[in-house]
């Protein structure tokens, strides 16, 4: 018992329980962190890879279905880069802007939203007769979500006037990440 | 006690700062790594947006190739088809019958005393040339005005049935499949030692030496993210530079400076802005129009050399892509491939310290006879 009570002093003045384990309490604590850190930013560098990857993919959607409206011609063999012309050059948008709002709710009707706005060469917003042009749709409420990639697709689609100008056709479509 | 053992050294703690190293030196890893995994499928990316850039050209081409068919049509009608053509050094075609109200006389009609005797007063041939020729500077007006860089005068015409005309691309569109921004990945291709080929921005675009802001001509906005790397000299083809002003404003052209016969300097377009003076070059170029005839006899004047040295000093120490040298001041006949020829072989390029620039001979091009020029 003596011996006993003996050696547990000793112990207990070297602190055997405290001391003793520190080192390997400290490693674990660390290693764990370590661990988790790494984990962590796989995680996200994961996510950032993924977003990334669906933003070009959407650029080059949004640019396809542009150019595809652009490109699309009537029965009369009229392209809709023509009927884009013709309402500039007329200043009457009224069909314009319908045959365009049908055809990008059909294309981008699930995303968040969509917008189309026509801009001068200065890329300054078209108002023509104190109207702005732009159409929004998408099935987001009221439009935007908080947290969302865009992508923008642009083409240039010449007027007849003298000097030549044209105006800036800008699609931008919005998704949730 | 704890402090005789020295708590600092103690063996653990070169562990746990083993393993803080290794933390931070991964994530110092890590962090490069992620501007890679950004950019995968950079290089993919940037090849499809060339080649949406090319669908983007060819609607703003097919569009514009309407327009200047029926505004062909409209001036063919409207000049009575014998529009007077001229290139650079002759008249091509003059009309044969004069004008009525204004418009040149297509078909005359005249009594004979054998009666009426129609004179047409030009072939079906010259209809067809005149018909092209306008067209192709109606297409080159809208061409010129694009924010991509079209080459002018590039299509072969052919007219086809019904008034069609087919054009075939003589010399192919060209893009950058490589981003024009200096993409991130530096760190492991070793591309920070290249010129970048970005968009460069000047300090100012207000210029260091006197200028006057007395004219002012038409411009567009710059191609994005292409880099401003290149002035170039012309020679108006006349002798003041009121004359060069109305001149490249009835032409719907334009040059950011004019520089008069006593050395005056005139600051027409803002540099950040693209003015129309060398076709697809006008994007990444300044332009300098130096007032002179292109005749033989006509000398630069000591003014002139000295304000577009000053000049072109003070651009290249605002625009950090542009050097004073052979490679970044350019002459006009060096920006195009064929015709053009200004500033004329007199400009003595040793005058603005490049007394090694290439000349018009020596890329095998000729000066005009008509202009002395042997």
């Amino acid at each position: 018992m003596a011996s006993f009570r003996s050696r547990f002093k000793i112990r207990n003045k070297k602190g055997v329980g405290i001391d003793d384990a520190l080192p390997i309490i400290v490693t674990l604590i660390v290693f764990a962190l370590l661990v988790f850190a790494f984990r962590i930013t796989d995680s996200v560098n994961e996510e950032k890879l993924q977003t990334g990857i669906q933003n070009q993919k959407d650029y080059v959607e949004a640019h396809d279905e542009l150019t595809g409206y652009l490109s699309l011609i009537d029965e009369y063999f009229a392209s809709n880069s023509q009927l884009v012309s013709d309402s500039f050059n007329e200043q009457n948008y009224s069909k314009l802007k319908k045959d365009m709002s049908g055809y990008f709710a059909l294309k981008f009707g699930h995303l968040p939203r969509w917008e189309i706005e026509f801009l001068d060469q200065s890329e300054q917003a078209i108002t023509a007769d104190g109207e702005y042009f732009i159409l929004r749709g998408g099935k987001g409420r009221g439009g935007f979500t908080i947290s969302s990639n865009k992508a923008v697709a642009k083409s240039f689609i010449p007027i007849q006037t003298n000097p030549p100008k044209y105006v800036i056709v800008r699609l931008q479509v919005y998704r949730s990440i | 006690m704890k402090s005789k053992k020295g708590i600092g050294l103690e063996w653990y703690m070169l562990i746990v700062a083993f393993f803080l190293g290794f933390m931070f030196y991964y994530l110092y890893l890590i962090g490069n790594k992620q501007t890679v995994q950004n950019y995968i499928g950079e290089y993919q990316f940037h090849i499809l947006n060339a080649a949406n850039e090319g669908e983007n050209m060819i609607i703003y081409a097919q569009q514009s190739a309407k327009y200047s068919m029926q505004q062909a049509i409209y001036d063919l009608a409207n000049d009575g088809g014998v529009e007077e053509i001229e290139n650079e050094y002759e008249t091509v075609y003059e009309h044969q019958c004069g004008t009525f109200n204004g418009a040149y006389v297509w078909f005359q009609v005249q009594k004979t005393d054998s009666g009426y005797e129609a004179k047409p007063c030009l072939d079906n041939s010259s209809t067809s040339d005149n018909l092209l020729y306008l067209f192709n500077q109606n297409m080159n007006g809208h061409l010129q005005n694009s924010p991509n860089e079209f080459p002018l005068d590039n299509y072969d015409y052919q007219i086809m049935n019904n008034l069609e005309i087919l054009g075939k691309g003589i010399n192919p569109l060209k893009f950058d499949i490589v981003a024009k921004k200096k993409i991130q990945i530096e760190s492991f291709t070793g591309a920070q030692d290249e010129e970048p080929i970005g968009k460069s921005e000047p300090k100012t675009t207000k210029p260091g030496v006197p200028v006057s802001y007395k004219y002012s001509l038409p411009y567009n906005e710059r191609a994005q993210d292409t880099a401003v790397d290149r002035i170039i000299l012309h020679h108006t083809g006349d002798s003041r530079a009121y004359q060069t002003y109305n001149t490249l404003k009835q032409r719907d052209l334009s040059v950011h400076y004019i520089v008069d016969r006593d050395g005056m300097i005139y600051y027409a377009v803002d540099e950040s802005k693209r003015a129309w003076h060398a076709g697809n070059w006008n994007s990444r170029s300044i332009g300098i129009e130096i007032v002179n005839t292109g005749y033989r006899d006509m000398q630069y004047t000591d003014e002139q050399y000295a304000s577009i040295k000053s000049l072109i000093n003070d651009m290249a120490s605002r625009w950090p892509s542009i050097k004073v040298d052979d490679a970044h001041v350019i002459g006009h006949y060096q920006a195009t491939a064929e015709g053009k020829w200004d500033p004329s072989p007199n400009f003595d390029w040793a005058r603005i310290g490049l007394p090694n620039h290439p000349t018009l001979q020596a890329l095998g091009k000729n000066a005009p006879s008509e202009y002395g020029w042997a």
